[in-house]
């Protein structure tokens, strides 16, 4: 138990400690410290430098893109909503409110229907608690 | 409208829940760093291009419900760019869409034919590579080394601690080596 405890301490420790070195290495490569990233590469131990080289790799290929005028203007056309004229935005917010209104409507339409189904049958089966509109009648 | 250079993107997230052409600013900060971003993740403009319009298309529609919590903005929009490209993925996982153009025609003027070919072959290697890795290794690679963001930002897009990362980072590397291997590309 106490060797296996040693061994994962000292693989954990160690671990971390490549970590530490992979991301100095990293931080000089986007600091554009070429000199330092070598620097640091050559200490580290064959394993690990070559993950360091492939970092760089990584640097050279994974570039930011910037796009050009004209794909930034169709982008932008297919994005950025243009200014509404005062009739447009009526027509919009009616579109917009008009379908929470019908919802609402058809909620309270329903409500309505069942509510009165109800009281229908509440009435049938207790007739002398209040009446019926044929019995009003009579 | 004026370019709103002078404010931070909370305020214009503000401003653009009243005005929705207040948005433009937010699209002018952040459309060539989501582009790149999904650029890696596709390998092709035309999908790029697509997912870009959608994300920010995305992001205008929830505008009203997005609140600042001292999260970057930058944050939300690679969260959402992160699932439509996850989308895109699994829509076309049935085909594989790997055109790599205009980055690998980026050549060195007067460099000889065949050692431009090659170092393009290595290039065009690395990069399906890269897009063979799981997608949260794509996306620390991307933040990482387009967007030039510290762990602790990655660690906020990505919803993980700053160790994590330091931690991922190192997994990726490894699993990165390990895929140019296979593919005779010795790192």
């Amino acid at each position: 138990m106490g060797f296996w405890s040693y061994v994962n301490g000292w693989v954990g420790a160690r671990m971390r400690q490549d970590e530490e070195a992979l991301e100095a290495h990293a931080q000089a490569l986007l600091r554009g410290e070429q000199a330092e990233a070598a620097r640091l590469q050559g200490q580290a131990r064959p394993e690990l430098a070559s993950l360091m080289e492939l970092a760089q790799e990584l640097s050279l290929v994974l570039v930011p893109i910037r796009l050009s005028a004209e794909a930034r203007e169709r982008l932008r056309a297919r994005i950025v909503p243009v200014r509404l004229s005062r009739r447009e935005r009526l027509g919009n917010a009616v579109r917009e409110h008009g379908k929470e209104a019908f919802v609402g409507a058809a909620v309270l339409g329903t409500a309505f229907s069942l509510g009165r189904v109800a009281l229908h049958y509440y009435r049938k089966r207790h007739p002398q608690e209040g009446c019926t509109r044929s019995q009003a009648a009579a | 409208m004026g370019s709103g250079e002078e404010l931070s993107d909370a305020e214009v997230i503000e401003l653009a829940k009243r005005d929705p052409e207040a948005f433009g600013i937010l699209y002018e900060r952040f459309v060539d760093r989501i582009y790149s971003y999904i650029y890696y993740r596709v390998g092709n403009h035309h999908d790029a291009e697509d997912l870009t319009a959608r994300t920010f298309q995305r992001a205008l529609a929830n505008l009203r419900n997005f609140e600042c919590r001292g999260v970057p903005i930058s944050a939300w929009f690679y969260r959402i760019a992160h699932n439509l490209v996850a989308n895109w993925h699994r829509d076309r996982s049935r085909r594989k869409v790997i055109s790599l153009d205009s980055l690998l025609a980026l050549g060195v003027e007067g460099e000889p034919p065949a050692a431009v070919a090659e170092r393009e072959a290595e290039k065009e290697a690395l990069l399906r590579a890269i897009r063979k890795l799981p997608p949260e290794r794509q996306q620390l690679l991307v933040l990482k080394f387009v967007e030039h963001m510290s762990n602790a930002e990655i660690g906020e897009v990505m919803g993980r601690s700053e160790s994590a990362i330091k931690s991922l980072y190192h997994r990726t590397l490894l699993a990165l080596r390990k895929e140019l291997e296979d593919e005779g590309f010795g790192a």
